[in-house]
């Protein structure tokens, strides 16, 4: 990669198109692609990148369109990001768009729906590793946790409550305790 | 037409409302798409998650793509993966002009906030997973299990889980038909 040279708009979207068509799974992935990507770049300094993550990680939808509108901005301001995002959503978009007809006529074949069940059982390992990672240690980090925690389960999943209201009163909550504790 | 103005409601409120990526979405995308609007069955709802798996991309991504084009062909497609696009991107726009530069203490205060909320809804996606899975009999369970194994100790499944996924595929083509 031309060291120095600041991306253009084709050069962004070809960077996000070449990531985003090989990983899977998106999220934290994509940042770690990303930011190897740029790791032989001084157009753009450590502390810069960070800043960009930190604010993509705050904002909702996937991280690899909040990152990617972030970068093209840097880059080349509106232009920038509009190439960036389309080279991140393009390759996913025609994949899934090219296997939907496909899946949708042979669905009932019994072969197909052995697939399936085979890839949901290796996907349960997956998140259940994943998971069981992350709500450990968000839980052990402090015993507070487990009340906005307990109010998300037990509101979306044992209520059926909409999950942007759980999602709402818990956040209220947290907030709520915020003010308590720092006074 | 109507239909594609539910896609982009549909697809809007899951984009707004997927914080912390990918799997802490599955609640609120099993809600809307199962719960809300009816366009999946549970089964179907675990067929689009496993295909969400094995193809690249963002799950919300790929979960509009397919049920864009399940309800409306191309058009519908094209409609609720833009919704998906574009909300975070307002949103970020917003965010970006409020603060004028990325305030690290206030996004870092933000995201201790949201962490256990994530956590909650992370506990909740493996809801549908898992009970599917014990469904679909004894042998998938045993996969499942010889998989959090493999996960968790093989170096190369651990780089690259989407190879694990497709030999369960092929695995499961064979014993599950």
């Amino acid at each position: 990669m031309a060291e120095g040279i600041e991306m253009n708009a084709f050069q962004l979207f070809f960077f996000f198109f070449r990531i985003s068509a090989v990983t899977f799974g998106g999220g934290i992935v994509i940042l770690g692609m990303v930011k190897l990507g740029l790791a032989d770049r001084d157009d753009i300094t450590e502390a810069e990148f960070s800043d960009m993550l930190s604010l993509a990680a705050s904002v909702p939808g996937p991280l690899a369109v909040s990152i990617a509108w972030l970068l093209g901005r840097h880059y080349r301001g509106l232009k920038g990001s509009l190439a960036a995002v389309a080279g991140a959503v393009l390759p996913p978009f025609l994949i899934v768009l090219a296997l939907s007809p496909v899946i949708l006529a042979y669905s009932d074949e019994p072969r197909i729906q052995g697939f399936f069940k085979g890839v949901l059982a290796g996907t349960g390992a997956i998140i259940t590793t994943v998971v069981f990672d992350n709500v450990r240690s968000t839980l052990m980090s402090g015993w507070w946790n487990v009340v906005p925690f307990a109010v998300v389960v037990v509101l979306i999943g044992l209520f059926g409550v909409h999950p942007l209201i759980s999602m709402l009163a818990a956040f209220s909550l947290q907030m709520i305790r915020e003010r308590l504790t720092e006074r | 037409m109507k239909v594609l103005l539910d896609l982009a409601l549909s697809f809007s409120q899951i984009a707004a409302g997927a914080f912390g990526g990918g799997l802490s979405t599955l609640p609120l995308i099993e809600y809307q798409l199962v719960k809300a609007t009816g366009w999946l069955t549970a089964s179907q709802f675990n067929q689009v998650l496993a295909l969400s798996q094995v193809t690249p991309g963002p799950i919300a991504i790929n979960a509009a793509t397919f049920v864009g084009y399940q309800e409306a062909g191309i058009p519908g497609s094209a409609v609720s993966t833009l919704s998906v696009v574009t909300v975070p991107v307002l949103i970020l726009c917003a965010l970006l002009f409020l603060l004028d530069k990325a305030d690290a203490e206030k996004s870092r205060t933000f995201k201790d906030l949201i962490r256990p909320i994530v956590a909650g809804l992370l506990a909740l996606s493996l809801v549908s997973p898992l009970t599917a899975t014990a469904h679909n009999g004894f042998a998938a369970i045993l996969m499942l299990i010889f998989g959090i194994g493999l996960i968790r100790y093989c170096g190369f499944f651990k780089k690259y889980p989407p190879a694990l996924l497709v030999i369960y595929g092929v695995i499961g083509a064979f014993l599950f038909s």
